[in-house]
């Protein structure tokens, strides 16, 4: 160990390795060794040598993980952080300085507990290897104690003028005493005659063990010799500093000392102990004799145990800081031997010359670990002595020996807990090292991850926080436990991955049709406002769970804000959409009219940006043939949703004229006008025939009176129909300037409306003549003129006044009704008062998709009217303030 | 309080269990078994405490009289893959401990040469596909054996038979916890969203029989424990510190939550007593955390144990159960920290008669 700047080499026999060696940092006190030069220099065609290549790892700093080691490393540890967090209390007041103390006692007392553990495991092994290994730190324990002792001594626990002499002798003692030597000899028969006896007398001479030394002469035969009486006289006289109360001074002591030394000398001078070569020798060292230390060099073994013999028989009084002056004549003793001055011996030296930092220099340079250095700087940095002291590179000694010692335990597996302690109380760039520790720590149990999560909550690293979240959830989303993920992603609060997760839900949806992990996603609360996509989750696990509890109506409502506040993406509108179909062909009504809106506003825009995509990019999917006929149903589901809603809900005034039950007594099919109820109308009894006709009248101010009658004409009928309407219109005012509507169904579909002539050679010739003459006697002009069943057209509108009307349309059929839609714009205000167009819808059913489209534009009012013969009700729609209807 | 031993082991201690005793039995357990994790070479050790009767005066200077503990003596110890995350005498001398590497460990301890033998292994009980994914804690009853994951895939295994009597595969979609035998066939699992779910056993369904949380709320929870007479009553430990106790038979939620402990590690242990009231008392152990700044020690427990105070419990007529009551924990409850300069955290807490061991 006592080699300075000791090199390890290790030969790596790889043939790979010839071309050079490469390494990279691992974490911590790691560092991974692989052949080749730069990447950039590899050809790729050598790329299959890369496979025999070898990975190797470095780490140094291992000796820290020795079982015995850990518990030191542990101990030492609750002793360290003891130590802060009564500095911190004591920092604003009050002395630390016996705190320190006591924490360097501990450290001690730890140091020696452990090289006995050392030592019995030593001598319990039978292992070479193991043994060696063992004596190896125990040799470093041993060491460490004695400097750290010794550095307590000069630097700890005396000012640095103060006497040091009792406890360098309590020093000496505790690392000299052969106490098993004593008891061997004070067992034997004949002590006196034991080798070593007069070798364990001088030494316990030489250590100031006074009592010791009186007992083993007492043993001697001779001891009531003379000789021994005066020796032991003298011994038993012998002034000892500790033993004075405090109120002496040192003058004092000095004094009773020199007179007690003189006494020593005239004795020897007096050849008192003349016959008796050993008791002579004692005498010599208790008067301080200069050469009987030389002569005894081999008792004292090195030379700062003869350096404390020497100032305990030659300058009792000594002070720490002028121990140096003393130092070379023992050194020179020792020079002429073979011993060499080691490491140890530049330590000891260095620490009696008072210079600190060249002991933690040398100290580090000595140890392989950091643990005695870094802890032995934090005591001397909380006693003062560092202070002045500023290192160019980080902040102080201290934390830069520290931060070494914490890296070498984060860098085991499982030390790291104390090293995270030991990086708090690096105040300036602790939690800077911390950080990277943290980020780079494996996890591999959440429990590992929790552990690390705590560590970073309590110190508030948010960052890395998330980064252990994420990991976490990654690794659960590889695995695909997406419900593991999501709630570490939870935890973190990552709106990122949260969405992420969402929407692999959703997917699984679409494509299984059911929800996994429900046990999560029910009960997620409030953390799932947390990402947009993932409130839509929890929202839409909850609009299933309302549907299968049988409340459709809060389900339906859920639905309906899920689309209408735009939570929902874009792609699961149509599911959504289709989940609607069920809840609108209920049997009670669960969507309001202005619902059905938004739903159809919805489908609207969905259908239109397909539309778009299929423009901009032909292989963009379109709807499948199954979604197709879902939009179909969806559509039905929608306008007989909207005309159960209006009706309902009342917004429409409707008049109708019902078909007489049939002979089963079963009501079905009729005729009947639906007016906005923002319009004022009234129903025209009056001009009610016997036919299906109805009649209903809105009062405009401003504007001529708008009649609007709808009419159906059952096509079996043999003329009565065609002569009961030509009653009804001639009931008309006609002066009354009204603008006159009327439409529906007349079965009449062999007239050319461009001419309009009968076209010749079809049936019922008779009847479609009748229509015309009646146009002609009443000024009505029919306004329809492409076909709206199969290539008839079957569904007219008369008008009194065709240039008000702006727009004429069919739309395609909805639902079972084979009829299409007519759909007509028109004019009834005065142009002068407000430009504002009116439309009059005539329907077989109501189309709301184009409707929708128009109804960007205001709708002021919209008739309809229409009969068909079999189906009860068809629909309506209505946007702004339209109206539609059907018979 | 109680005199405080420590001993340094050199390893990293996840679980620690007191051998069952003997019914009847005067002396309390010696032998203990500790489990390690996080580090190298994980192992499973088992200890003995040899008690003596003293009366000289100790080093420290404490005179103490009567039992003495020594330092515990470790008898035997066999290499353990993975952390082991739970651990539980099976019975006199066998001891099951599972792994976070997905695999579950019979060990049997022989006496005669004072060795542990490994007698069974269920490989990779828990695994994602073909991965191994750690196993997160066991519960045992006579010969069942219960174990959950990070997969969240539960098991049950009897110590007789080498394959699984039955495994629940989608059990949880997050991961479990804690598991605790309520019954004879009834069973409970905490889980990270903080939901408590039981299960019968003689159901088929995969299905939990009852599932309890506090609403709205997603703080995972991380131990179980019931009431060691009234298995209804049951404490659970929170992520962030809270100690909630629930009645299983009432609500869905639980009848109180506590705040205590500030995090899972604050390193603080509590002892909770409601002896004051009534009948039992109870300790619960915290993973501790300590904040720099604060003075104030708070607590957030991991796992704790529901200890019967013999005296107390006898004569109990009481018809309300103290942890019941609402008002508990205002001021009847007396809670005594048991651990003073603690800087590290609490893994393992077991507790027999007025001995408990923790490790930290």
């Amino acid at each position: 160990m006592a080699e300075r700047e000791k090199v390890f080499c290790q030969t790596i026999y790889d043939p790979a390795c010839s071309a050079g060696l490469q390494s990279t940092w691992g974490f911590g006190n790691q560092l991974f060794v692989f052949p080749g030069r730069k990447p950039t220099l590899y050809p790729e065609n050598q790329l299959h040598c890369r496979r025999l290549q070898e990975i190797r790892e470095v780490r140094w700093d291992i000796d820290l993980y020795h079982p015995v080691m850990r518990k030191l490393v542990n101990e030492s540890h609750n002793i360290f952080v003891m130590l802060q967090k009564h500095a911190a209390e004591k920092a604003v007041g009050g002395s630390i300085h016996p705190l320190i103390l006591k924490s360097s006692r501990q450290y001690i007392a730890v140091l020696i507990a452990y090289s006995d553990e050392l030592k019995k495991l030593a001598d319990a092994t039978i292992d070479e290897d193991k043994k060696e290994n063992y004596l190896d730190l125990l040799r470093l324990l041993k060491m460490s104690e004695l400097i750290w002792s010794l550095c307590e001594i000069l630097f700890l626990d005396s000012p640095a003028g103060g006497l040091v002499i009792t406890q360098l002798l309590d020093w000496i003692r505790i690392h000299f005493t052969d106490e098993e030597t004593i008891l061997q000899i004070l067992q034997e028969e004949r002590p006196d005659c034991h080798q070593f006896y007069w070798d364990t007398v001088y030494r316990l001479v030489l250590q100031g063990q006074i009592d010791h030394a009186r007992r083993l002469l007492s043993k001697h035969t001779a001891a009531y010799s003379d000789n021994f009486q005066s020796i032991d006289d003298l011994l038993k006289r012998m002034p000892i500093f500790s033993q004075m109360s405090r109120g002496h001074s040192v003058a004092e002591f000095d004094m009773k000392w020199r007179h007690w030394q003189d006494d020593a000398q005239r004795r020897l001078e007096e050849q008192e102990f003349a016959g008796n070569k050993q008791l002579r020798t004692i005498c010599r060292i208790l008067a301080g004799e200069e050469a009987v230390f030389t002569e005894l060099q081999d008792i004292c073994g090195t030379w700062y145990h003869m350096l404390v013999s020497k100032m305990l028989y030659q300058h009792p009084t000594v002070k720490a800081i002028d121990l140096q002056y003393y130092v070379q004549s023992c050194l020179d003793v020792y020079r002429n031997s073979q011993q060499r001055l080691g490491e140890l011996d530049n330590i000891l030296l260095v620490a009696l010359e008072f210079d600190i930092h060249q002991v933690i220099k040398e100290s580090s340079s000595m140890f392989s670990n950091w643990w005695f250095v870094a802890h032995l700087t934090d005591l001397l940095q909380h006693c003062g002595q560092l202070e002045a002291h500023k290192l160019q590179y980080g902040s102080n000694l201290r934390e830069f020996l520290l931060l070494d010692y914490a890296s070498s335990l984060m860098s085991n597996k499982s030390l790291w807990v104390v090293g995270v302690s030991y990086l708090d109380h690096c105040l300036e760039f602790g939690r800077h090292y911390l950080e990277n520790f943290i980020e780079n720590m494996p996890i591999e149990t959440e429990r590992k991850a929790q552990k690390l999560l705590n560590i970073c909550k309590e110190r508030n690293m948010t960052e890395q926080a998330r980064s252990i979240c994420k990991v976490v959830g990654m690794r659960h989303l590889n695995n695909k436990r997406l419900g593991a993920a999501l709630t570490w992603f939870l935890r973190s609060k990552d709106v990122a991955f949260a969405t992420v997760i969402a929407e692999k839900f959703l997917l699984e949806y679409s494509e299984s049709g059911s929800f996994t992990n429900l046990d999560l996603i029910d009960n997620l609360g409030p953390s799932m406002l947390l990402s947009n996509r993932l409130t839509f989750l929890g929202k839409y696990r909850e609009f299933h769970k309302l549907y299968e509890d049988g409340d459709f109506f809060a389900a339906g409502s859920l639905l309906l804000s899920l689309l209408d506040s735009r939570l929902a993406p874009k792609e699961f509108w149509l599911t959504l959409l289709k989940d609607a179909i069920p809840l609108l062909e209920a049997r009670e009504l669960i969507f309001s009219s202005s619902d059905t809106y938004q739903l159809m506003h919805c489908l609207e825009e969905l259908t239109k940006e397909f539309d778009v995509m299929k423009q901009k990019d032909g292989k963009r999917r379109a709807f499948s043939e199954h979604e197709k006929e879902k939009l179909g149903l969806l559509k039905l589901g929608l306008t007989r949703n909207l005309s159960r809603a209006i009706v309902t809900e009342e917004l429409f005034n409707v008049y109708r004229s019902d078909r007489p039950p049939n002979k089963n007594n079963q009501s079905h099919g009729g005729v009947l006008i639906a007016i906005n109820k923002e319009l004022i109308s009234t129903e025209v009894s009056e001009l009610k025939t016997d036919c299906e006709i109805v009649w209903s009248q809105i009062n405009m101010t401003g504007s001529k009176n708008l009649l609007i009658g709808a009419y159906y004409r059952p096509s079996s009928n043999k003329g009565t129909s065609l002569q009961q309407l030509e009653l009804s219109l001639s009931r008309i005012n006609q002066s009354s300037n009204t603008n006159i509507m009327i439409g529906g169904d007349f079965n009449l579909g062999h007239i050319d409306w461009s001419i309009p002539q009968v076209i010749p050679g079809k049936p019922d010739a008779e009847h479609h003549n009748k229509l015309l003459e009646l146009l002609e006697n009443f000024n009505l002009q029919q306004i329809v003129n492409t076909p709206t069943r199969k290539e008839r057209i079957l569904d007219l509108i008369l008008v009194n006044n065709p240039t008000t009307v702006n727009k004429v349309n069919t739309l395609p059929p909805l639902g079972l009704s084979d009829h299409d839609i007519v759909y007509i714009e028109t004019d009834t205000w005065l142009r002068k008062v407000r430009q504002h167009p009116r439309k009059i819808l005539k329907y077989d059913k109501a189309n709301w998709e184009n409707i929708e489209a128009d109804l960007q534009k205001t709708l002021e009012e919209l008739t309809v009217m229409n009969n068909n013969n079999n189906s009860t009700i068809n629909e309506i729609t209505e946007g702004g303030d339209l109206l539609s209807l059907l018979h | 309080m109680a005199d405080i031993r420590a001993t340094f082991v050199s390893q990293k201690i996840s679980k620690i269990r007191w051998k069952n005793i003997v019914k009847n039995s005067l002396e309390g357990p010696d032998t203990f078994a500790t489990g390690s994790w996080d580090d190298e070479e994980n192992k499973v050790c088992l200890w003995k405490v040899n008690r003596e009767k003293k009366f000289e005066n100790e080093g420290d200077g404490r005179g103490t009289e009567g039992d003495v503990d020594n330092d515990p003596i470790p008898i035997c110890e066999a290499s353990h893959v993975g952390d082991v995350t739970g651990l539980e005498f099976i019975s006199e001398d066998h001891i099951v401990s599972s792994s976070s590497s997905g695999t579950v460990t019979l060990y049997k301890h022989h006496t005669s040469s004072q060795t542990l033998g490994n007698s069974h292994q269920w490989e990779r009980l828990h695994h994602h596909c073909n991965k191994p994914c750690p196993c997160t804690c066991l519960a045992i009853r006579e010969d069942c054996i219960i174990t959950a994951g990070e997969d969240g895939r539960i098991n049950v295994l009897n110590i007789a038979q080498k394959d699984p009597n039955r495994t629940i595969g989608k059990a949880d979609s997050c991961t479990v916890n804690g598991v605790i035998f309520l019954k004879q066939f009834e069973f409970l699992t905490v889980n990270s969203t903080g939901q408590l779910k039981i299960y019968d056993l003689r159901s088929k369904s995969d299905d939990p029989a009852q599932t309890l949380s506090v609403t709205g709320d997603l703080t995972p929870l991380q131990c179980v424990d019931k009431h060691p007479s009234q298995s209804h009553i049951v404490a659970t430990g929170g992520d962030d510190g809270t100690l909630g106790i629930w009645d299983l038979r009432q609500d869905k939620f639980p009848v109180s939550l506590m705040e205590a402990h500030s995090s899972t590690d604050d390193g603080s242990l509590w002892h909770w007593d409601s002896t004051k009231i009534n009948s039992f008392s109870m300790a619960a152990i915290n993973h501790f955390s300590r904040t720099g700044k604060s003075e104030l020690y708070f607590i957030l427990l991991n796992e704790f144990h529901l200890v019967q105070d013999p005296w107390w419990f006898s004569s109990s007529k009481m018809a309300v159960n103290p942890w019941l009551e609402t008002e508990i924990g205002k001021n009847k409850m007396e809670i005594t920290s048991l651990l003073s300069d603690k800087s590290l955290p609490i893994n393992s807490l077991d507790i027999t008669g007025h001995a408990f061991n923790l490790w930290q």
